[in-house]
């Protein structure tokens, strides 16, 4: 019973949004979300294959430009099985932010994704915010005043 | 009676394991049902040949992608 709600424990720990979780960059290594503790962390879910996940790219690069210097930082976690496809995608858009890739989806998992593209927000402190399924052109005024909000707070 | 109760168990029992069969799709795995050739209208030849049927079979047509319901008037 001990172990039982032990290995329970353990699972709901690991199977949570939150900035520890490991992907590896597009050279193979491995990195966290946390090593950009301190900043506002907009983490962005997508596939080469999703049709909105490309609508969201150049929103982000927008976003990236204008508040970089304030303390925002934007990761795209691709979820392609094979990140080569992923290729093509970027190279047509150009992120200019830092991309991630999760070929096995474990960080998606542990986010529980409900669709694609999904979004989740950080503060400075490493709280979870607010997260939204799919991108929406119309809305993007208040994605990007959330994030505002949360770079003005110490 | 008790050779009917065992069979009724063997039974539920090859119900139940089918049920591992279920397995949901995350929604990052749906790049298959992404791909050009999954999607309901893929092949136009195949889109012809069915209204070819419903026109000559079945004396209608639209329904799917023209227009006019068959009754002469468009």
């Amino acid at each position: 019973m001990i172990v039982t709600l032990y290995a329970a424990g353990i699972f709901f720990s690991v199977a949570a949004p939150g900035l520890e979780h490991q992907m590896i960059d597009s050279n193979g290594h491995a990195f966290s979300m946390s090593d950009y503790r301190g900043k506002v962390i907009y983490v962005d879910f997508w596939a080469s294959w999703c049709g909105p996940c490309r609508k969201s790219f150049p929103w982000m690069n927008e976003m990236h430009n204008r508040y970089k210097d304030r303390g925002l930082i934007v990761i795209a976690i691709n979820l392609d099985s094979d990140m080569k496809d992923a290729s093509p995608f970027l190279d047509e858009l150009n992120p200019e932010f830092v991309i991630g890739y999760d070929p096995e989806g474990k960080v998606a998992r542990s986010f529980d994704l409900l669709g694609m593209p999904s979004s989740f927000v950080f503060d400075k402190a490493g709280n979870l915010i607010n997260s939204h399924v799919g991108f929406f052109s119309e809305q993007t005024s208040d994605y990007e005043a959330e994030l505002v909000k949360l770079l003005e707070q110490q | 009676m008790m050779q009917k109760l065992k069979a009724g168990y063997f039974l539920v029992l090859i119900l139940l394991s089918q049920l591992s069969g279920c397995a949901s799709v995350e929604p990052w795995e749906k790049s298959a049902f992404a791909r050009e050739d999954m999607q309901l209208a893929a092949e136009e030849l195949d889109l012809a040949l069915d209204d070819h049927i419903y026109f000559s079979k079945e004396g209608a047509s639209g329904g799917r992608s023209f227009s006019g319901g068959g009754c002469g008037c468009n």
